[in-house]
């Protein structure tokens, strides 16, 4: 008794939120506890345990036909079960209950929707279903004997459309479904060799259910019922209600291989789209084989040995005849084949070919003939034409290149130096070589972008429904092509900023309606290649940014000074600092603590920068600017003291020789310089990296710098010259260093360190930049001495500095050029 | 906690002092060896990068055929006194986890020294810090100083030395 009170127990338990016929796992647990319940009450022998038995014995087979998707209203069906668990209840505590009544409802729920699939030609179980005919089935026979195999329905194939423009999703599938036929096959033989180890047969379950998913997800009828079936089967056997046999095992690889003749037939169909329909091979027969193992058992399939061996034909394609692949294909109908078969065998003249006389029907023609008798004769179809590396093998071989562009420049410079004609040819075409092959290393990190931009679509249209907003997503330049690393960083970044698009950057319908506007918004995501980078551009048609709004809250926040005049292109900055929201609410969508602070953090890590315009009203741009690779960068190379420091060509504005009259100092410490109008904070860049002491910026150059929205100015004594290069990581020891992002292998083998501004603002901050200001004639240039680094520090530290000066120029030795 | 700690670091010290192959340099007018499973290479001294804001005996960063190495004067970093570079002047390249260049006066030999001619690091006082010597080896009348080479360049003594660095530059 013990043991049917837990299985109640259980079963009410599974029941007491609403049953949903997907949540298979359920179901299949309350199948389960229908059975115990079952079994525990056969070992009784009162009324009420038969009544039990009953009831129970017909819950389980409603269940067993909800999870095998032979219901055609499965959630009505399911409807009935907390009901019958109720009454199921009632039996056990004793009181009486009419086992026959509820036994016929559930026969009345099972059989007329059985009947369904028939009419309406599909088993599908959404399908729209007019209401059946519901048959009274004899209540007095509970359905505890399985259906027999004659029972069971065909399985009707639908013709499958491709829709082109999935093509990648497609090859994406395929690609991931190949890989998974290979570890079915392995788990297969693994089970065989072990078939009551349950986590060999879970493992098995898994591939076959991620391929069941997308293929449901991209309408391949056939392929997902085919999975599902196959799914099935495994799960009771991992229930061990099936006992997995040599003869399963076998159905499954059947399974797996008809499967895979669905999968070459997609592909093949990619490769050369004919028609709207793909052709498929029949799954007919093997789906009611794998549907007849699961009602019957075993043996039903191995009394039935005939149509293992048509199965077995279909496995092997190379076996096809001319005849099958051309009717596979729908090139010619069954009957056209068998006339031309009859004409073939009647014909008195010399003996023709089948694609001969097909042709001369006028049933195919040459090129199609052409192409199935290719297949015919290799049997194997168009393969796949690309294959999985690992990542860390592809940047081994990048970085090798990398090594061998910077070797290659030494052989260059030393080959120039000699002037030998020969050694010159020969060394022009290692280097035309060197090119092309490190061309084709980084295009082999190349991917093109389309798929993160097709995630976005579902973004769009989940947000723009909770936010009340209909919003259309506008996707470009899909095919551009940037480095897989990027990408990956780049993805996270991309959904905050279209998020916010649609939630703060589209207006409401009615806010739409009354500026004018059409109702619907508008989101474009367009990518494009621009130079040496790539540009992400996330535009919306929405109420633009406020300039007015984002600075009185910049000055309520204490970012700016009150009164502060801000370019436009600052002003909408504001919006990546962090912790600034101009979002009057906080939506559910957005406001979850990733800020757009995060995004440019991401963003600059990738070495790239954030351009924002708008226009009040009109909706707003942000672009993302990218380089191509993380792993070879643009630089300008300076040139300071006797080091050599590379800036990103990214970052720089432009570079000038300063004329006194533009520098302006502010008690004699931080030095301004004025460019165009905008004042930029002028950084000794020798003096804060601690190679030089400073030097006077008119007779030198200044860089002007992008950074965090601002400019700075950057004094340094040489510019040498542009040049790509590769870019190395400094390594642990390293990675507090500021104002330095990494180190690149200079052509002559040097080293040279790359710059990272925020850093170095971060660090000029801290050390002040009072000791290394040169003086700058504030009168006239001719009347004063001549101003040299030595005298300038000699009077900056004349200069009554505060006492934190004094600590800074005790620590200076730490910062002493080497 | 810590006592055990001290403990393990103890019993390491001196299980590390084993006999073996040290390669020796000299260093000012004292000798020095490291294990010679540590050395990787030996390159003559070549242009050093130099870093902003690390302690002054690190010089930098070096070339090694591609892989930007950092580079540390081994004077500075035991306090002694600097001296130019010479033709003599060696960068030993040791792996102690990543890659480091150590820059010593000479090279002088791979010496074999047996366990029995290794001594434990007498006391010297406060005011030497014996922390990465693993012992003292005699060879002859000369005296090998042998040092726990991971010791010395731990990674964590060079990033809180630049932390400190920052730190003080916080204050200002």
């Amino acid at each position: 008794m013990t043991a049917l009170r837990d299985a109640i127990t259980s079963l009410r338990e599974a029941t007491s939120t609403p049953l949903e016929r997907n949540d298979l796992g359920r179901l299949a647990q309350m199948h389960s506890c229908c059975q115990n319940l079952g079994e525990a009450s056969s070992a009784d022998n009162g009324d009420a345990a038969q009544a039990i038995e009953s009831i129970a014995a017909g819950l389980a087979a409603l269940l067993e036909r909800v999870i095998l998707d032979e219901v055609a209203e499965p959630d009505a069906a399911l409807a009935a079960v907390p009901g019958i668990t109720a009454l199921l209840e009632q039996a056990c505590e004793g009181k009486p209950v009419d086992a026959t009544a509820a036994t016929s409802r559930m026969q009345a729920a099972i059989d007329g929707s059985a009947e369904q699939p028939a009419a309406s030609g599909t088993p599908e179980p959404a399908a729209p279903t007019t209401p059946s005919p519901v048959k009274e089935a004899p209540a007095a026979t509970p359905p505890e004997q399985r259906p027999s195999a004659a029972k069971i329905e065909p399985y009707l194939s639908e013709p499958l459309t491709i829709d082109l423009s999935e093509r990648e999703h497609l090859d994406g599938f395929l690609d991931e479904a190949a890989e998974h036929m290979d570890n079915i096959e392995g788990g297969l033989l693994e089970v065989e060799s072990a078939p009551t180890n349950t986590d060999k047969v879970n493992e098995l379950f898994r591939p076959f259910h991620t391929i069941k998913g997308i293929a449901g997800f991209l309408n391949l009828r056939d392929i997902n019922r085919l999975t599902h079936e196959i799914e099935t089967i495994l799960d009771l056997g991992r229930k061990s209600e099936l006992q997995i046999t040599t003869a399963i095992i076998d159905l499954v690889f059947s399974g797996v291989d008809a499967l895979k003749a669905q999968l070459d037939a997609i592909r093949e169909y990619l490769a050369e789209p004919s028609g709207t329909v793909c052709p498929q091979p029949d799954i007919t027969e093997i789906m009611a084989q794998l549907r007849c193992a699961m009602q019957s058992g075993p043996a039903a399939q191995q009394e039935n040995p005939g149509s293992q061996e048509k199965q077995a034909a279909q496995d092997q394609p190379p076996k096809q005849t001319l005849g099958d692949i051309l009717v596979a294909q729908g090139i010619a109908s069954e009957n056209q084949i068998e006339h031309a078969l009859s004409l073939q065998s009647t014909d008195s003249g010399p003996p023709r070919k089948l694609g001969e006389i097909l042709i001369q029907q006028g049933a195919t023609t040459q090129k199609e003939l052409d192409r199935a008798l290719s297949r015919q004769s290799t049997g194997k179809h168009v393969r796949d034409q690309s294959i999985r590396v690992d990542t860390q093998k592809l940047d081994a071989l990048v970085d090798a290149v990398g090594e061998l562009v910077i070797a290659q420049s030494m052989v260059v410079l030393a080959e120039a130096e000699r002037g030998n004609a020969k050694l010159s040819r020969n060394v022009a075409q290692v280097t035309k070589i060197v090119r092309d092959v490190q061309e084709t290393a980084m295009a082999m990190r190349m991917v093109p972008i389309g798929h993160t931009f097709q995630k976005m679509r579902r973004l769009v249209r989940d947000v723009s429904r909770k936010a009340g907003k209909n919003v259309e997503l506008t996707i470009n330049g899909e095919e551009t092509e940037l480095d897989k690393n990027v990408i990956q960083e780049i993805s996270d970044p991309l959904v905050h900023m279209v998020r916010n698009a649609v939630d703060h950057g589209v207006e409401p319908a009615e806010e739409r309606r009354a500026a004018g506007k059409p109702e619907d918004g508008q989101v474009t995501l367009n990518a494009y290649h621009q130079g040496d980078s790539i540009v992400i551009e996330i535009r919306d048609d929405g109420r633009g940014l406020d300039r007015d709004k984002l600075i009185a809250k910049a000055t309520e926040r204490g970012l700016i000074a009150p009164g502060e005049q801000l370019t436009d292109a600052q002003a909408y900055a504001l919006t990546l600092q962090p912790g600034f929201s101009t979002a009057e609410r906080i939506t559910d969508i957005s406001g979850r603590g990733v800020g757009m602070d995060v995004v440019k953090r991401n963003v600059e890590q990738l070495r790239g920068k954030i351009e924002i315009e708008s226009e009040k009203g009109r909706g707003s741009c942000f672009a993302i600017r990218l380089p191509l690779t993380l792993a070879i960068i643009d630089g300008m190379l300076v040139r300071i003291g006797d080091d050599r420091l590379i800036i990103p060509t990214i970052l720089i504005e432009q570079s000038l020789r300063p004329e006194a009259r533009q520098i302006t100092t502010v008690q004699r410490r931080g030095a301004m310089l004025q460019v165009r109008g905008e004042l930029c904070p002028l950084i000794q860049l020798g003096a804060v990296f601690g190679c030089t002491e400073a030097v006077d910026p008119c007779e030198n150059l200044v860089v002007i710098v992008q950074c965090e929205g601002q400019k700075i100015a950057l004094v340094v004594e040489e510019l040498i010259g542009q040049q790509q290069v590769v870019i190395k990581t400094l390594g642990e020891r390293f990675k507090s260093l500021e104002g330095v992002s990494g180190a690149a292998v200079l052509g002559d083998g040097r080293v040279g360190l790359i710059l990272e501004p925020t850093g170095l603002v971060a660090l000029h901050n801290r050390l002040g930049s009072s000791l290394y200001i040169p003086r700058v004639p504030a009168v006239d240039p001719a009347t004063s001495p001549p101003a040299t680094p030595e005298s300038e520090s000699g009077q900056d530290t004349a200069d009554p500095a505060s006492p934190s000066e004094a600590i800074a120029e005790s620590e200076e030795p730490v910062m002493a050029p080497v | 906690m810590t006592e055990t700690a001290e403990a393990v670091a103890d019993v390491r010290t001196h299980a590390s002092a084993e006999g073996g192959k040290y390669l020796t340099f000299s260093l000012d007018s004292e000798d020095y060896g490291v294990e010679i499973l540590k050395v990787r290479e030996i390159i003559g001294i070549m242009d050093i990068t130099s870093m902003p804001q690390v302690p002054s005996y690190v010089k930098g960063v070096v070339n090694l055929r591609g892989k930007v190495i950092p580079v540390i004067d081994l004077r500075l970093k035991f306090g002694l006194e600097p001296a130019p570079y010479t033709e003599q002047t060696c960068i030993v390249v040791v792996d102690v986890g990543s890659l480091v260049g150590v820059i010593v006066d000479t090279v002088q030999e791979v010496l074999d020294i047996s366990e029995s001619q290794i001594d434990p690091p007498p006391p010297l006082g406060a005011s030497v810090d014996t922390s990465f010597v693993m012992g003292m080896g005699k060879i002859k009348d000369d005296v090998k100083i042998l040092l726990d080479i991971d010791k010395v360049l731990a990674t964590d003594e060079l990033s809180a030395a630049i932390d400190a660095a920052e730190c003080v530059g916080d204050e200002i």
